[in-house]
C-alpha cells in the first residue's frame, strides 16, 4: 500500500495543480493540460503497467467525486484509456516518434471524445465550442507529453543517454 | 698683471651670467609650472597607489559590514514593497466586499455569506469552482452564489468546510428565470464559457433583445430579482416550435476573488 501510495500522492498533487486558482489566474488557459493523464501514459512508457491501471483508477474516481454531478464517465474513460495504453506498450516494446504522437492524441480522444458525448446525452447540448475545446484538450496534452518526456530523457537520465 | 685682471672680471662676468640664468629659472613662471608638473605626476601615481591600497584595507575592513548593511537594506525594500502589495492588495478587497455589501442592502437580504474562491474544477469538461464555505457555515445544495451584482452559480457539493459551486456557464446548470422588462417566465440552461440559453421559449412570449433575465420565485425558494445576463440573441429556427435565446452571462473565472452565498 505504502508503494503505491507515492503514485496515489503525485497523481493527486497534479490533479491540485489542475485546480489551483494561481494556475488558472496565472496562465489564463483556455483549456487546462490533464497532468494526471500525462502522468499515466509516463508511468507506462516507464514499465510501470500494473501502477498506472491503479492510478488511471484512482485519478478517474477522484474526478467523478470531485464533479458537481453524479457521473461515472471520469472513471470509464480514465480506465479505460489506462487499458488502452498498457495493450499499446504490450505490443510495442519502444515507442517511436510516430507511435507516441499517435498515442498520446488516442488516449486524449479516449477520454474527450465520450465525456463530449455523454455532456450531449444528458444536456442535448452540442456547440462548436465543445469541438474547439477537444481540439485544444489534445493539442495540450500532446505538447505537455513531450514536454514532460523530453524533460525526462535530457535533465533526468541525462547520464543514462 | 693686465692679463690676470682681465681673467678675474671674465670670472666674475660667468659667475654673473650664471647667477642672473639661474635667478631666471627660479623667478621664471614657465619653469615653475614645469617644476610642478614634474613633481606632480609621479606624486600623483604614488598618492593614487597609497590611496588604492587604503581603499584596499578599508574595504577588506569594511566589507563585511557594508555586505550586512546591504542586506538589511535589501530586507527593508522588500518588506516595504510588500507592504505596498499588500495595501494596494487590501484596497482592491476592500472595494470588493464594499460592493458585495452594496448588494446586500440592495436587495434587503437578512443573511447573507462571504466566500473566497480557492479553487477550480480540475476537469475541463465541467465549469465550476471551490468556495470556503461549508456545512460549518450552514451551507445548503441549492444556495446561490452572487458576484459582482450578479448570479455566478449554485452551490452542488457541500463538504465540512468546502463547497463546490457549479457556475452558470455549465451545461449542467439549470435554473427558472424571468425577464425583466416583460416578465415573461423562461428555463435558463448554461452553454459555454460566458454563454447561457433560454429553453422552451414559446413564439407568443416577448422576449426583448438587451433585456436582463433574474431569478424568480416560481418554483423554488431562492430570491428573486437577481441578474444572471443579458439576451444577445433571438432566432427562430426553422421547423422548430420553441425559439431559441442566447444570453451573456458574467461569469468571469479570471477575476473571481470573493462570491457571496445567499442560502435558502
Amino acid at each position: 500500500m505504502i508503494y503505491y501510495g507515492k503514485y496515489f500522492l503525485v497523481a493527486y498533487i497534479l490533479i491540485l495543480i489542475q485546480s489551483s486558482i494561481f494556475f488558472k489566474k496565472t496562465f489564463n488557459f483556455f483549456v487546462i493540460p490533464d497532468f494526471a493523464l500525462i502522468y499515466i501514459f509516463w508511468l507506462t512508457i516507464e514499465n510501470k503497467q500494473t501502477i498506472a491501471k491503479y492510478v488511471g483508477l484512482f485519478v478517474g474516481i477522484f474526478l467523478d467525486l470531485v464533479n458537481p454531478d453524479k457521473t461515472f464517465i471520469n472513471t470509464f474513460t480514465y480506465f479505460f484509456s489506462t487499458l488502452y495504453i498498457i495493450n499499446l506498450k504490450n505490443n510495442f516494446l519502444n515507442f517511436n516518434f510516430i507511435l507516441k504522437l499517435l498515442t498520446v492524441i488516442l488516449l486524449s480522444l479516449i477520454v474527450s471524445v465520450p465525456k463530449t458525448t455523454y455532456l450531449f446525452f444528458t444536456t442535448g447540448f452540442l456547440v462548436n465550442e465543445d469541438f474547439k475545446l477537444i481540439s485544444f484538450y489534445v493539442l495540450a496534452n500532446t505538447v505537455m507529453m513531450y514536454f514532460v518526456y523530453y524533460f525526462d530523457i535530457f535533465v533526468l537520465k541525462r547520464n543514462e543517454v | 698683471m693686465l692679463f690676470n685682471v682681465k681673467r678675474k672680471l671674465l670670472k666674475v662676468t660667468y659667475f654673473l651670467i650664471g647667477i642672473s640664468i639661474v635667478l631666471f629659472i627660479i623667478f621664471s613662471n614657465f619653469f615653475k609650472g614645469l617644476s610642478v608638473d614634474f613633481i606632480g605626476v609621479p606624486n600623483k601615481a604614488i598618492s593614487s597607489i597609497v590611496e588604492s591600497f587604503n581603499n584596499l584595507f578599508v574595504y577588506l575592513q569594511d566589507k563585511k559590514s557594508l555586505l550586512e548593511e546591504n542586506k538589511s537594506l535589501k530586507k527593508q525594500i522588500e518588506i516595504l514593497k510588500l507592504e505596498n502589495q499588500k495595501n494596494f492588495y487590501l484596497e482592491k478587497e476592500n472595494e470588493a466586499l464594499k460592493k458585495m455589501l452594496d448588494f446586500k442592502n440592495y436587495y434587503g437580504f437578512s443573511h447573507v455569506l462571504v466566500g473566497k474562491v480557492i479553487g477550480f474544477s480540475p476537469d475541463n469538461w465541467v465549469d465550476g469552482f471551490f468556495i470556503d464555505l461549508g456545512k460549518k457555515e450552514n451551507i445548503k445544495e441549492g444556495d446561490l452564489v452572487v458576484a459582482g451584482g450578479y448570479l455566478i452559480g449554485i452551490v452542488k457539493v457541500v463538504g465540512q468546510n468546502f463547497s463546490e459551486v457549479m457556475s452558470v456557464n455549465d451545461k449542467n446548470f439549470k435554473i427558472t428565470v424571468r425577464t425583466r422588462k416583460t416578465g415573461e417566465i423562461c428555463f435558463y440552461n448554461g452553454l459555454d464559457y460566458k454563454k447561457g440559453v433560454l429553453k422552451y421559449v414559446r413564439p407568443e412570449q416577448d422576449i426583448r433583445f438587451s433585456d436582463v433575465v433574474e431569478t424568480t420565485v416560481i418554483n423554488s425558494s431562492n430570491p428573486e430579482g437577481i441578474p444572471i445576463g443579458i439576451v444577445r440573441k433571438i432566432s427562430t429556427k426553422e421547423g422548430e416550435f420553441f425559439r431559441e435565446i442566447e444570453i451573456e452571462t458574467f461569469y468571469y473565472p479570471y477575476s473571481l476573488n470573493y462570491v457571496l452565498v445567499i442560502p435558502r
